[in-house]
């Protein structure tokens, strides 16, 4: 049974995967003695042998065609709910009321407690004195069991009958939270995906250091004595802050109870040597040269403990060398930032999307681009739900005017126009005349990434051809038979609603920035975000390349005439 | 059939009915029912044998006959009798009386409801399985819990009950099994001592619904099913015990639990109209078993047990073995409570239920 089943039977199953010691209480090389553990951390009584493997509990609502689901033989019935905010991408920071990174995928499950033989969870149940059946609860255990809880993996699996696990679509998320059971036996779960780890609160870089002068030092001296830190706080070589100075060394050693620092240049990156004193922090720095982009982004998930597993490596290779060569960018980070901070300038500034696919749980990048293949076409006859879409302006989002700051004086500097040496101004003038939308709406960008003329002209062009009108968002819902489609994705959509000035229908083509199974394994709505102003992206031809005649790919790119046109009215390829 | 028994067990003898209340020398009658009957004539005692027996197929017209011209071979007969395998209807009339109903019904008492509880099943006994899949669990099928299963490590497989003294059981009862969909044979066999004794004839398992196995009543140690054919089936519920028996039996208002399927279906359809998917789910089946007229003595020696028995565990209910094989492993929300009917010390109750559905 499939999607496309007539009659299908939807399945939901959770998987709650928690650490679990492979070895064996008492056990060499297991040393614990007296009352048996339950192979948690929380329970262990020889935490220097405690070896992290894992266990898959599965939860299902227990309908009948959630039982003897292949890949999980030992189901608990218990699952009440599983209900899902899915992640939300914000094109180009388009979106003032979202976060750079857009929003987090959210998942909340509810399980009703119930008792419990400890059969799989206790690999000494057998060996108890006591009937686990008739003592607690379930959750009421497990919770005790599992007090590190927090980061354990979350997954949500949608299938249908006689589907193996493996078939499954799946979601993954982070365990953040856990309540209950409450006096009505019910049991919450909360979850995030990976990228919630580099939320303000939990992930900056540089990190603080610790250290300090331990003595005060001219503007001229090249090594520095600090104290109160030790060698794993600071890189082998790099870069210091000491107030608004940077100084580079080349080597760190322990004398004493000090770190003594060879240095190889003081007042360094548009800053001026001068003199310090003593107890003034000494702060080490994240330092980027020439580093192409996503080298930067993937360096930065890797300091908010975002594992490079969860990295999606293929569109953190292709996208960048397809679209994004131009940002080879160069900053020193001298005071902890927050990740998410920093991506999501990124983001906005080079022009490019990183989310969080549920789906493969892995971390995704996308060049904010033109299409380079015709998307898949959905239409109101074979794909859209009956009354299920809605299109609507987003007017906040309009932009008539770039201004964006670059070259910053100093690495240590502020982010006010003074500390640029360079300001890019794109304005698209005629849009904020009377007779079309009345009023400027200026987008001012501060980069601490962007130092050449180039980078600022393609990020400012990018912005104001894509925004120069109001964007428009559009709601709909698939069958599931079209559940593959998901954030990230650009489709074309053919509805009665959305037609031309002369009533014609207007295939426009959107990029799906949310994507949601409203109703699991029958029904995901969307959101999307129209991205026709993008674009084709067409690709250069050789020199002795024929004529255009109609048929030919439209990829491809060809010389038209003087109105941008081909021969048969379609539109030729234009440099921007 | 869900319901299996011992060879014999619900196949009545003759249970002879006089349909005559004088001697007479003709009369008519009309199979009014849906079952057939067997009609025999004698001198004045209830007939010995079926044999020179005349068949009346179900709803058969009125006939008017004499007693010598039905059964030449009886010299003198003036009293007519019946039997059916099934309960039916005869309406007869002769002089003097005229248009009386006869209803005609099996001796034995498979019509009423057979009830397998915690109260009457064995408990505390030991098990022992051929052998089991790593995965799942030997003794699993002891509790009532449907997720959690035995699953044979391979076929043939058996599970043992071994209960460490004799007792009394005329059923065992299994559920949250896929027999059916593994395509097995299953057999119930009991340890006399020396060898494993067959309490039913091997059986082919159709479907993945309850299974009540019936036989006569026996008092032993050790009980144990046997598996066969097919493919690696897992079970979660294995009980013998003693089955209750309903007083009186289930007349109208039940709902056969194989068709009382809880089942949502939902379809999406596009702007145009066009069928884009259907989906279903399944979760349980929901039914009601009622019985009245029952005495005030029966219901607080029986019904009592199992009334406290219903709070706590799951339980089975075949309702009417002897025709149809629906067999239920369900629990009740709310415990199922007597209540006087009228003044001749007589209750009803109305039992619902809850059960597992299948596939």
């Amino acid at each position: 049974m499939t999607e496309t089943t007539v009659g299908r039977e939807p399945v939901q199953i959770v998987e709650l995967v928690q650490p679990f010691c492979s070895h064996t209480f008492g056990s060499s090389p297991c040393t614990a003695t007296g009352t048996k553990c339950f192979n948690t951390r929380a329970s262990c009584a020889d935490p220097d042998n405690f070896d992290k493997s894992s266990l898959s509990l599965f939860f299902s609502k227990g309908n009948v065609a959630e039982r003897g689901v292949s890949g999980a033989t030992y189901i608990l019935p218990s699952l009440v709910s599983v209900s899902t905010t899915p992640t939300k991408i914000n094109l180009s920071a388009a979106n003032p009321d979202a976060q750079g990174l857009g929003n987090r995928s959210v998942v909340s499950i509810t399980f009703a407690d119930h008792p419990h033989t400890d059969r799989v969870v206790d690999p000494y149940v057998t060996s108890r004195g006591y009937d686990p059946f008739q003592r607690g609860s379930f959750w009421s255990k497990w919770m005790k069991r599992n007090k590190y809880r927090y980061a354990m993996t979350l997954r949500v699996y949608e299938g249908y009958a006689g589907q193996a696990l493996s078939a499954m679509t799946k979601r993954s998320y982070i365990l953040t939270g856990a309540s209950g059971p409450d006096e009505n036996g019910k049991v919450t779960l909360q979850g995030k995906d990976i990228l919630a780890r580099i939320e303000e609160r939990k992930a900056q870089v540089p990190e603080a250091s610790p250290g300090m002068l331990a003595s005060g030092i001219s503007d001229t001296a090249t090594t520095l004595k600090v104290q109160a830190a030790v060698l794993d706080d600071y890189d082998a070589s790099g870069t210091l802050r000491i107030g608004d100075e940077l100084v580079t060394y080349s080597a760190v050693s322990e004398v004493g109870t000090k770190l003594e620092f060879a240095v190889t240049a003081r007042g360094t990156d548009g800053t001026t040597a001068e003199s310090h004193d003593d107890d003034d922090t000494v702060q080490m720095c994240v330092r980027y040269t020439d580093e192409p982009v996503e080298d930067i982004v993937e360096d930065l998930l890797d300091r908010g403990d975002v594992d490079s597993t969860y990295i999606d490596t293929t569109s953190f290779a292709d996208e960048p060398a397809d679209h994004l060569t131009a940002y080879t960018l160069s900053a020193v980070l001298s005071e902890p930032v927050a990740v998410t901070k920093l991506i999501s300038e990124l983001q906005e500034q080079c022009g490019f999307i990183i989310w969080w696919d549920e789906r493969l749980a892995k971390v995704k990048m996308k060049a904010v681009r033109g299409i380079d293949a015709d998307p898949d076409r959905l239409t109101d006859a074979d794909d859209i739900l009956k009354n299920s879409f809605s299109v609507w302006d987003v007017p906040k989002s309009r932009i008539s005017q770039v201004w964006l700051y670059y070259n910053r004086r100093s690495q240590v500097g502020g982010f006010e126009p003074p500390d640029f040496k360079n300001v890019k101004v794109q304005a698209d003038l005629a849009s904020e005349s009377e007779d079309q939308f009345g009023e400027s709406s200026v987008r001012k960008i501060r980069s601490r990434w962007l130092a050449t003329g180039p980078q600022a002209l393609n990020t400012s062009s990018k912005i104001i051809s894509r925004y120069r009108d109001v964007p428009r968002m559009c709601r709909f819902q698939l069958d599931a038979k079209d559940r593959a489609f998901w954030v990230g994705d650009s489709i074309e959509i053919s509805h009665f609603l959305d037609v031309d000035e002369f009533g014609e229908r207007n295939v426009a083509i959107w990029t799906i920035i949310s994507a949601e199974e409203k109703q699991p394994g029958e029904v995901v709505e969307y959101t999307a975000e129209d991205t026709t102003l993008y674009g084709r992206i067409c690709r250069v031809q050789a020199a002795s390349a024929a004529d255009y005649i109609t048929g030919d790919d439209l990829f491809l790119g060809w010389i038209g005439d003087a109105s941008g046109l081909l021969s048969d009215g379609e539109q030729a390829g234009r440099l921007s | 059939m869900a319901v299996i028994f011992e060879s014999g067990l619900n196949e009545p003898p003759a249970d002879w009915v006089e349909l005559t209340e004088a001697d007479i020398s003709s009369a008519t009658f009309q199979n009014t029912g849906d079952q057939p009957f067997y009609l025999q004539a004698t001198t004045g005692d209830k007939p010995t044998t079926v044999d020179g027996s005349i068949e009346y197929p179900a709803a058969a017209k009125e006939t008017n006959v004499t007693i010598a011209s039905l059964f030449p071979g009886v010299s003198g007969a003036d009293r007519l009798w019946a039997y059916a395998n099934k309960q039916t209807t005869v309406m007869v009339s002769h002089a003097p009386t005229t248009n009386r109903t006869v209803t005609l019904s099996p001796s034995q008492s498979y019509t009423k409801a057979r009830i397998a509880h915690s109260g009457n099943w064995l408990t505390g006994g030991a098990v022992t399985a051929s052998g089991t899949d790593a995965d799942y669990f030997e003794d699993a099928p002891t509790n009532s819990l449907t997720y959690e299963k035995w699953k044979p490590d391979a076929l043939a497989a058996t599970w043992e009950y071994d209960h460490g003294s004799d007792a009394d059981c005329d059923y065992c009862a299994i559920a949250a099994h896929t027999m059916g969909t593994n395509g097995n044979t299953l057999e119930v066999q009991y340890y006399d001592g020396a060898s494993w004794v067959d309490l039913i004839p091997a059986s082919a398992i159709t479907t993945d619904a309850p299974v009540l196995v019936l036989f006569t009543e026996q008092t032993r140690q050790r009980w144990r099913i046997s598996i066969s054919g097919g493919t690696v089936p897992t079970i979660g519920v294995i009980r013998f015990g003693k089955a209750l028996q309903m007083q009186r039996a289930i007349y109208g208002g039940h709902t056969p639990v194989d068709m009382a399927r809880q089942t949502k279906s939902r379809a999406n359809i596009s702007v145009t109209g066009e069928f884009l998917g259907r989906s279903k789910v399944r979760t349980e089946l929901a039914s009601s078993y009622a019985w009245q007229y029952l005495t005030a003595d029966w219901v607080r020696t029986n019904w009592k047990p199992f009334q406290t028995a219903m709070e706590d565990e799951p339980f089975f209910v075949a309702w009417r073995p002897s025709d149809f094989g629906e067999v239920s492993y369900c629990q009740a929300d709310q415990v199922a409570v007597p209540t006087n009917s009228g003044g001749a010390d007589l209750m009803s109750v109305d039992l619902q239920v809850r059960a597992l559905a299948y596939d």
